[in-house]
Order: structure tokens, then C-alpha cells, then sequence
């Protein structure tokens, strides 16, 4: 690490012989290289480091120098520079050293570094000043789970609640230390807790199932660990906990990258319009920045604007002609606008480039399809299933473009085998593909799925319209 | 009190093994550069020790070569893969670059490499795996047409045999899934990457970063079912055969960023299993079902995702009974602040995970594994653990130094302390573990195997970009062990996929398996090394072999013995 001898020592000598009466041992935090980081994280930072400079220089008391060091090492922590931060921090606390806001700080790099027993000694150290703040509570108890310290952590995080009731988090942290202690039923009890309050929390649905199913509730755990199968990305799926202090945190990135990142937080949380906003001041740091603006593609068209859409994607694939999932994106969202031509161009291109992919493979024969290539549609389908056997979609697809094309027979033996072969798991699916096969002529296949149905777990409604069916079919 | 002598030494340029590995660096950030590359030790010239083979990279745009970041050194010049034929004697090992000789010439951007002979004639062949097409070697045995009597070569059999997979492979694995005496491979492909559809991505301070995998699209995985040599599809009938067997497997179409494999037994049913490292993405356990075919159970049986419900950046792989409780348990690596994940089998394939309790977890949250072993490094009988560690994204205290690779750290090797509070309890040991492991590089692959035939395990590290490491063992053969290589009844191939027991007098039955694959893009040694402790005594060793059946043998202590199938004692 490079350190700057270039400003802080001088002006502390100054500071320290004419100024009020300052601790001996500040160091000097390290400086960061900056030489390849955004402009405008590049001025942030220097701009800020000016004004510490001016505060040393202009021989501030003790109080408002801690500030300024405190302010640089948010600055430093909120953009991942953690050791300038944790010497910041420190220099903060021989200065100020009541402030439990710093410790809080300091802490949480100690976790990142990896330092645990330093992080649990200077988050405990922030209990004098703030014995019932429930993200403190929150941090402690998850770095004491960490050390392996499960009644430790539950002490922690039972306080935090006192603190905080909505703290999801740290009903989260109960479950896990419950589970760490070997209490199953109480770890089950905490994460129905936490997922009842903070629906959106999906992360819990895992091991919420997984407790379940050690307990031998294996239906209800199952049930969970399916739900969890279908969740495919984890942004945005932690239960949270009211924190100022790491809020106050966050708002310090300016970068495009950091807008990107908060932008894409709301976007997984449904909070659409606040990922537009972010995406927008992204937009105004990095206009030539095809993933911000496929991004901002994506929020557009999450929100219903498909023409404001296509146009960040073919800004987007200007910047980037030879990248798939750009030419893919932009194809998708032409052929929602009925812009076949557009689509179809950027879908084979997206195919060109890599030459995988069953969904531009997909995209791209529901383009054909609606243009009336059955043929092509029928072909492409196919090299979807090639790859994908269980794609139930290129199936009925295929099926549909093998009926346009007179091909009857050879529909109804291909959904037949489809169908014997991977039937469908959900009841009004399975349903769905007999009574296709049935209107294709295949009756004694349609008859036994739908029997089939009658005896899966389904609603009354679905049972009802397989009894129904299976009684005109007789 | 004198300083304990180091646990292992690095000796790779004293016995010769001067390999250096190039990435294609030239300032792209391109996703591949930082991903290879693998390293196998196996015995391809039949002599009786490992000899070493060590993935090389390749440019990967049109930069010139000597141009790019950190040009290859002449002596790596052509850039191919390197085989070292290991001449020892005297239990030292001394390595030869033996690459031209042998007909090898993998001149691909190299990633991982597997082990196994696919022909049952005896000889071990090499799958490589590439971004963009990979290559089966077959080794044909020495003198064959066109070679010295003395000299072993190889030929390149991928086209012929339809063991081809074009897109971006990792690590792969041979195993006999149909238990048919051939073969099979399974085969690992990561993400959708090209270089001419690169992406660009940044840090949070807006630096130029390298993408991590959710930049590009998933790929699926590959298994390659072994039809042998019978003609099939028109072929010499001396030629093997793979078909993509992927479809009726029930593997195809599952996409995932695959980086590591191991086959096992997981739910301990008699068939072989699959689990596979994704990064980024939930893993998966394909659990071979009784109808034939694999149906993937991570999610049911708690090796999806980490203990908090999150999907994980799963690099390398790793299977062994750590408990000593006859089932096998998995670790898994990551990425720094990830921790790396031990899963422990309960005995009918369901796993919990007990990182935070073994003592694995803090040293290595901060740490990004990739190649990965348990080895008993001191031949006490419990399994150690080594992980070979090199971040992906550039450490910005290492960009504060002005590093012009800001992504090594250090690798770690933990000691096995025995069970505490019903699980077993890991120290890190990496400080005295010798001057190796004070060194800081972007390691990768990592194999294990008594390269020296002492009887205590010995580690090769590819680093990327850098050279390779031999780490030889200073204190295993203080104790005893037991060293085995199970062969088959026909012919004299390795037994992949045979599990060993070794009965001890007052003591829990050592369960191994033989395997060559695990870890990342790296290939071990076939035979089993057992440590015993203090005790020479062994009762008797049971085998049960990939045909189902199973036999006792004799067995005796601190020699290498060689079980065939067929010559022990049959047991029910």
C-alpha cells in the first residue's frame, strides 16, 4: 500500500504545534490509487481529501477534526477501500472516541477483512454508547455467529428486537442461531417469523424448507425449497433491518457503478420507477455504457414503456454490435412492438454470436411463427428440444406450426411421446397437454392423462374440469 | 525448542518442473484469462511413478505475443501444453519435459485436464478441456507406430470419438456412470463468453473490473457416454466411441455456470453421483435413480446453496468421508467473503452444512478458492484439507501497491483435529506449512499424489500466470501408511469409482474412494493412500469394486499393493 506522506504529516506537525493539543499517534491513512476509477469518484474523493486538509491545516479542535476523518473513511467504506477507512476510522475514535456511530464502522470493515475478534471487541466497545441500537445488536450477533458463538448471537439479536421489532434481520439471526444450537423447532418458528414480515425475503425460503425437513415435515418443506427453486436471483432477497447508519453509508457512491447497483436492488424489488431514477443518473455518469443501458432497457420495458425500451437497447447494442445478449434483448422487445424485421435481424445475430442459446433460439422462432415460417419455426423448435428436452414450451409450439403445417400425425406423436415422457408436475399443465392431444385425435392418451390428473395434488376447480372432460371424451 | 521443519517444501525448479503459465493477458479484462489452468499427475508411462501434466493458455486476441501484459519466457515457446515425465530414483523425483516426444500438442486456450483410459488398454489417456473446442488424447503406449520402443505417444482422438464439446469447458471427470467397464466423461462448460463480445464492467469506484459470471449467459454441461471400440458410427472399430448421453441422462438443458465436478455416491446407493460446483448459480447433486438417468437434488437434499438460502460462487470441489463415518462429504470453494462450505453427509445423502463449526470458515472468508483436496497430509488417518486460492476481481489494496497482478493471495492448508462436538474441527495450519504457503499468487489447479512413492502425499499448484508449484511432503512417513492401486479383472486399468475400506483393530473402518477428478480443471493421483497413524496393524482391506462386487484382501502396511479385481476373498 502506498502511503501518503505528501499532506497529512506536515500539516499535522503544524496542527500539533500550533493547534489545540491533538493525539500523537493519528496515522496516516493509506491512498488509494485512484488512477483508473470515474472522474467523478476520482473528484469526490480528492475534494473530500482537500477539506480534511484544510481542517488539519486550519487547526480545528479535536471534535470537528473526527468528523472530517469519520466523513473521509465513509467516503473510503462505502466505496470498498477498506484500509484507508479503517485508518480513518481509527483516527475518528482517538479523537472522538465516545461516537459509537465509528465503531459501527470500524466493525463492519474488521468483517469484511475478515477480522473477527477485532470486529466483535469494537462493536462490543459501541455498546457503551449505544446499548440498544438494533443494528449494532444485528452486527454483533451475526459476527458472533461467525466465531461459532450461537448463544452469544442470540442474546444479540433477541436485544435488537427489543431495540427494533420490525428488525427482520435479526428475527432472521434468531432462526440461525436456533438452528446452530441444534433447536430446530424454534430455528423453523423464526424463519416462518421472518418470511411472514418481509414477504419478499426469499432468501429464508431455503433454509426455512430445509429446517422443515429435518424436522420430518417434509411436505410443508418441500413446499418452500420449490418456491426457492423458482427464485433465480438472490439481489434484493435478504430480510433487512432499519439501519441509518448504513444508509448514510450507501448515499456516499456516486459512481455509475454504485447508481447501477442501488438501481438494480429496486429493480429485483419490484421498485421499478426508483430503479429508473437511479438508472437515469447512471445514465448522465456513463452514457456510453452498454450495460447501463440495457439496464435502463430492462427497467423501461419491466414498466410497460416498450418503445422507450427498444431504444436504450439499440443505443445499446450501437456501443456493443458484437454482444449477444444486447442483440437478444433488443430482438425481444422489437418483436413485443411487432417490429418482426428488427427482430428477427438482432435475434439471428444474438444466435450468430452464441450459437447456444435456446432462448434467442426460442425468440426467434415465435418470430417465424407469427410471420407465418412454419417451417422455419418448426426447425428451430426442434434444436430448442435438441438442446432442451423438457422445453414444454418449444414442444407446444412445434406442435402448433407441425398442425399449421398439415403435419397432424406427426404432432400428435411427438406431444404423445412428449407428454409419456416428461408429464408435466402441475396438475392444470397436464390438463392442458391431454386435452391438446385430445383435439389432435390422440383420445385414449388424453383420457389417461387426465385420469392421471384426478389423482394429483391439485384445486377442486382443476379436478372438476378433468371429471368434465374425461366424461365427454367417454 | 527448534522450529518445526515445514510440512511441505516447494521444489517444482530444483526437480525440474519449470512450467510458467501464460493467461493472454493484453488489457481486454477478458473473464477467461483469470480462470485456467489445470494440472494432473498420473502415470502415463507406466514406470510406476506421477509424472505431471500442466495446462498452458494461449493469446486470446489479436495482440502480439510479445506484446501482451506478461509475454511467455522463450523457454514456454510454442505455447502448448507441457507433459514432465518424472524420472525418479532413489525416491527422487526429477521432471523432464517430455511434450514433443509424446505427440501432445494442445495448443488451445487450455483449461482443465482429466485422467483415465477410455480404452481399457492399460495406458492413460488425457481430456483437455478449452474455451472453444476440447481434446481427447489417447494414449497409445510405448512404441507405437511411428515412436521409439521407449517412448510413449499420444494421439489426438476427439473428432473420431465424438468427445468434442465446442463451447467454454472447465473441469471435467472420468467415471463408469453405467457401470458398462468403459469410461464416461462428464464435462463442466461455464458461461457464453466470447472475446469479441466481451463486456465491460467496473468496480464501485467505476475501475475497469473483470465480469464475473452473471455478465454472460449459463451453459449446460456435457456427460459423454463411452460406447467403446465397436464401429459405432461408422469409426474404426479400434476407435472409442462417446455419444452425448446428456438427454437421457435428464442432464441436458439445465444450464449452469459450471466451474468444478466430483462423482461419488452421495445418497450411498450403490450408483455413482454427480455434484457439481456452480459459480454463482445453486449447485447441483445428480443422484443417479434407480430407472437409470440423474435427477438433480441439491435443492432437497441442503447442498444448493449456502446455509443462508444463497447461491454461492462455487469454484472447485472436493468429496471424502471427513467424519470417518463410511459416507462422503463435500467441500466446496468460493469467492472471498463467501467462506468456503463443508457439507457433511448424514449417510443417506441429505447434507448440513458445518463450516462456522469445523473451523473453516473465518480463515477463508476472506479467501477465493479454486483447486481444492482432502489429504492426509500427516498420515494420521483423518483427512486434511488444502485450498488453492487467487481472487477474480483486483484486490484494491494490491492496485494501491501498483501490483501488475492485483489478484494473489495465499493459499491455505488446515490440519484435521478429530471430531469435536460431533463434527470434525479443522486448524489452520498454512504458517508452518513451509514458505509456500507464505507466498501470495493467483493459484489455481491443484493435485495431489505421492510423487516420490514414500508414502505420503505430495501437491502440485498451477498458478495463473506463473509458475507451477511442487510441494513435497516433509512429515507423513513419520507414521504409517497404506498405499494401493485397485485395478480391473480384464485389464490393468484404475478402478475409478472403486471404494476402499481399510479395517484397523479398535479403530473406525478409513473409507476411500478411488477418484482421479475434484478439485478445479486438475486430475489427482488413481491410487489410494491411507494414512494409519501410529499402527502398522491392518485387519484386512474390503473393496468394493464399480461391478458391484466386493472382496477382501491382505493387506500390508507402508508399501504401495496392487489389487486386482477378482483375486481377493468375495464377500457378501
Amino acid at each position: 500500500m502506498k502511503w501518503s506522506n505528501r499532506w497529512i504529516w506536515p500539516v499535522l506537525f503544524l496542527a500539533l504545534a500550533c493547534g489545540p493539543k491533538l493525539p500523537s499517534d493519528l496515522e496516516t491513512p493509506p491512498v488509494p490509487d485512484l488512477t483508473a476509477v470515474e472522474s467523478s469518484v476520482r473528484e469526490q474523493l480528492g475534494t473530500e481529501r482537500a477539506e480534511l486538509d484544510r481542517q488539519l491545516e486550519s487547526g480545528v479542535e479535536p471534535a470537528e477534526l473526527a468528523a472530517a476523518f469519520g466523513r473521509m473513511g465513509q467516503l473510503y467504506h462505502a466505496y470498498e477501500l477498506l484500509p484507508p477507512a479503517a485508518a480513518c476510522y481509527r483516527n475518528t475514535l482517538r479523537l472522538d472516541a465516545d461516537n459509537p456511530q465509528w465503531r459501527y464502522y470500524l466493525g463492519g470493515v474488521y468483517r469484511r477483512q475478515g477480522r473477527l475478534d477485532d470486529a466483535a471487541e469494537i462493536l462490543g466497545e459501541a455498546l457503551d454508547g449505544a446499548p440498544d441500537s438494533a443494528p449494532l445488536r444485528l452486527r454483533l450477533g451475526q459476527v458472533a455467529l461467525a466465531r461459532d458463538r450461537p448463544a452469544e448471537a442470540r442474546g444479540h439479536f433477541e436485544r435488537a428486537l427489543t431495540a427494533d421489532a420490525d428488525c427482520a434481520a435479526a428475527r432472521y439471526g434468531l432462526g440461525e442461531a436456533a438452528r446452530a444450537e441444534g433447536d430446530l423447532e424454534g430455528a423453523a418458528e423464526h424463519f416462518q417469523k421472518t418470511l411472514d414480515e418481509q414477504p419478499y425475503a426469499l432468501q429464508v425460503l431455503y433454509p426455512l424448507g430445509q429446517t422443515l425437513l429435518r424436522l420430518g415435515r417434509e411436505e410443508e418443506g418441500r413446499r418452500y425449497l420449490d418456491r426457492s427453486a423458482q427464485r433465480r436471483m438472490s439481489v434484493g432477497a435478504r430480510p433487512t433491518c432499519s439501519d441509518p447508519w448504513d444508509e448514510e453509508l450507501s448515499g456516499f457512491t456516486r459512481s455509475a457503478a454504485a447508481h447501477l447497483t442501488r438501481g438494480l436492488h429496486a429493480a429485483y424489488g419490484g421498485r421499478h420507477e426508483e430503479a429508473l431514477g437511479e438508472y437515469r443518473k447512471a445514465l448522465e455518469l456513463a452514457p456510453d455504457d452498454p450495460v447501463v443501458r440495457q439496464s435502463m432497457g430492462s427497467a423501461l420495458a419491466a414498466t410497460g414503456d416498450l418503445a422507450g425500451a427498444l431504444e436504450q437497447y439499440r443505443e445499446a447494442v450501437r456501443l456493443a454490435p458484437e454482444d449477444p445478449d444486447l442483440n437478444q434483448d433488443l430482438g425481444v422487445v422489437a418483436a413485443g412492438l411487432g417490429q418482426l424485421d428488427l427482430a428477427r435481424k438482432h435475434l439471428e445475430t444474438a444466435l450468430e454470436l452464441s450459437p447456444g442459446s435456446s432462448t434467442a433460439r426460442l425468440q426467434l422462432a415465435g418470430v417465424a411463427q407469427r410471420e407465418g415460417r412454419f417451417e422455419r419455426a418448426a426447425g428451430l423448435y426442434a434444436q430448442v428440444l435438441a438442446a432442451e428436452p423438457g422445453n414444454q414450451q418449444a414442444q407446444m409450439e412445434r406442435v402448433k406450426c407441425l398442425v399449421r403445417l398439415g403435419r397432424t400425425a406427426e404432432a400428435t406423436r411427438e406431444l404423445g411421446r412428449f407428454v409419456d415422457r416428461q408429464p408435466p408436475e402441475d396438475a392444470h399443465e397436464r390438463m392442458r397437454l391431454a386435452m391438446l392431444l385430445a383435439g389432435l385425435g390422440d383420445v385414449a392418451r388424453a383420457k389417461r392423462h387426465l385420469a392421471a390428473v384426478l389423482e394429483m395434488e391439485a384445486p377442486p376447480a382443476v379436478h372438476a374440469q378433468a371429471r368434465a372432460a374425461l366424461g365427454r371424451l367417454r | 525448542m527448534p522450529d518445526a521443519p515445514p510440512i511441505f517444501t516447494e521444489e517444482a525448479s530444483a526437480r525440474g518442473l519449470d512450467f510458467v503459465h501464460f493467461n493472454g493477458m493484453s488489457g481486454g479484462l477478458y473473464i477467461a484469462e483469470v480462470m485456467g489452468a489445470g494440472v494432473a499427475v498420473f502415470d502415463y508411462d507406466n514406470d510406476g511413478d506421477l509424472d505431471v501434466y500442466l495446462v498452458q493458455g494461449a493469446l486470446l486476441d489479436d495482440t502480439e505475443l510479445g506484446a501482451t501484459t506478461f509475454p511467455p519466457s522463450e523457454a514456454m515457446r510454442p505455447l502448448t501444453d507441457r507433459l514432465y515425465r518424472n524420472d525418479l530414483e532413489n525416491g527422487e523425483p526429477s521432471f523432464v519435459d517430455v511434450t514433443e516426444e509424446s505427440g501432445l500438442n494442445a495448443t488451445g486456450f487450455g483449461m482443465g485436464v482429466a485422467t483415465g483410459d477410455v480404452d481399457n488398454d492399460g495406458w492413460i489417456d488425457l481430456y483437455v478441456t478449452n474455451l472453444g473446442s476440447n481434446q481427447l488424447w489417447r494414449n497409445r503406449g510405448a512404441g507405437a507406430e511411428g515412436a521409439a520402443s521407449n517412448t510413449v505417444t499420444f494421439e489426438d482422438v476427439t473428432a473420431a470419438s465424438g468427445a468434442d464439446d465446442e463451447r467454454w469447458s472447465v473441469s471435467s471427470t472420468f467415471l463408469d456412470f453405467d457401470r458398462d467397464g468403459l469410461l464416461d466423461i462428464y464435462v463442466t462448460n461455464y458461461v457464453d463468453f466470447t472475446v469479441a463480445g466481451n463486456k465491460r464492467c467496473k468496480s464501485l469506484t467505476g475501475a475497469p473490473d473483470y465480469c464475473g459470471p452473471i455478465s454472460y449467459r449459463p451453459q449446460g454441461d456435457r456427460l459423454l457416454r463411452n460406447l467403446g471400440g465397436n464401429g459405432a458410427r461408422g469409426a474404426a472399430s479400434n476407435t472409442v466411441q462417446f455419444e452425448d448421453a446428456g438427454v437421457a441422462a435428464g442432464i441436458a438443458g439445465e444450464a449452469g455456470s459450471g466451474l468444478g465436478v466430483v462423482s461419488g455416491d452421495f445418497d450411498v446407493d450403490g450408483r455413482t453421483d454427480l455434484y457439481v460446483a456452480n459459480d454463482g448459480m445453486p449447485n447441483r447433486m445428480w443422484l443417479q435413480q434407480a430407472g437409470g438417468g440423474f435427477r438433480d437434488e441439491a435443492l432437497n437434499r441442503g447442498s444448493a446453496l449456502s446455509l443462508e438460502g444463497m447461491a454461492e460462487a462455487g469454484m472447485g470441489v472436493v468429496a471424502g468421508d471427513v467424519d470417518a463415518d463410511g459416507d462422503e462429504d463435500l467441500l466446496i470453494t468460493h469467492l472471498a467473503l463467501e467462506t468456503n462450505t463443508l457439507y457433511l453427509n448424514d449417510g443417506t445423502g441429505f447434507f448440513d452444512d458445518v463450516t462456522v463449526a469445523s473451523g473453516l470458515g473465518s480463515p477463508s472468508f476472506t479467501m477465493t478458492g479454486f483447486g481444492v483436496a482432502f489429504l492426509d497430509f500427516d498420515n494420521d488417518g483423518w483427512l486434511d484439507l488444502m485450498a488453492a486460492n487467487g481472487a477474480v476481481k483486483v484486490i484494491p489494496d494490491l492496485v494501491a501497491e501498483r501490483d501488475p497482478y492485483p489478484l494473489h493471495m495465499p493459499n491455505l492448508l488446515f490440519q484435521h483435529l478429530g471430531e469435536a462436538r460431533g463434527g470434525p474441527r479443522f486448524e489452520d495450519v498454512s504458517r508452518r506449512a513451509g514458505e509456500d504457503f507464505r507466498r501470495s499468487e493467483v493459484s489455481r489447479g491443484l493435485a495431489t499424489g505421492d510423487l516420490d512413492n514414500d508414502g505420503d502425499v505430495d501437491v502440485v499448484i498451477s498458478n495463473n500466470n506463473g509458475p507451477a508449484r511442487l510441494l513435497i511432503n516433509q512429515i507423513g512417513t513419520e507414521r504409517h501408511w497404506l498405499g494401493l492401486r485397485l485395478v480391473g479383472e480384464a485389464t490393468a486399468r484404475d478402478m475409478l469409482g472403486a471404494r476402499v475400506g481399510v479395517e484397523r483393530s479398535d479403530a473406525p473402518t478409513l473409507w476411500r474412494r478411488v477418484r482421479t477428478g475434484g478439485s478445479y480443471l486438475s486430475a489427482n493421483d488413481p491410487r489410494v493412500l491411507v494414512g494409519l497413524g501410529g499402527t502398522a496393524e491392518v485387519e484386512s482391506v474390503v473393496v468394493e469394486w464399480p461391478s458391484g462386487k466386493m472382496e477382501s484382501f491382505e493387506a500390508v502396511a507402508d508399501q504401495y499393493s496392487t489389487l486386482s479385481e477378482g483375486s481377493g476373498v468375495e464377500v457378501e
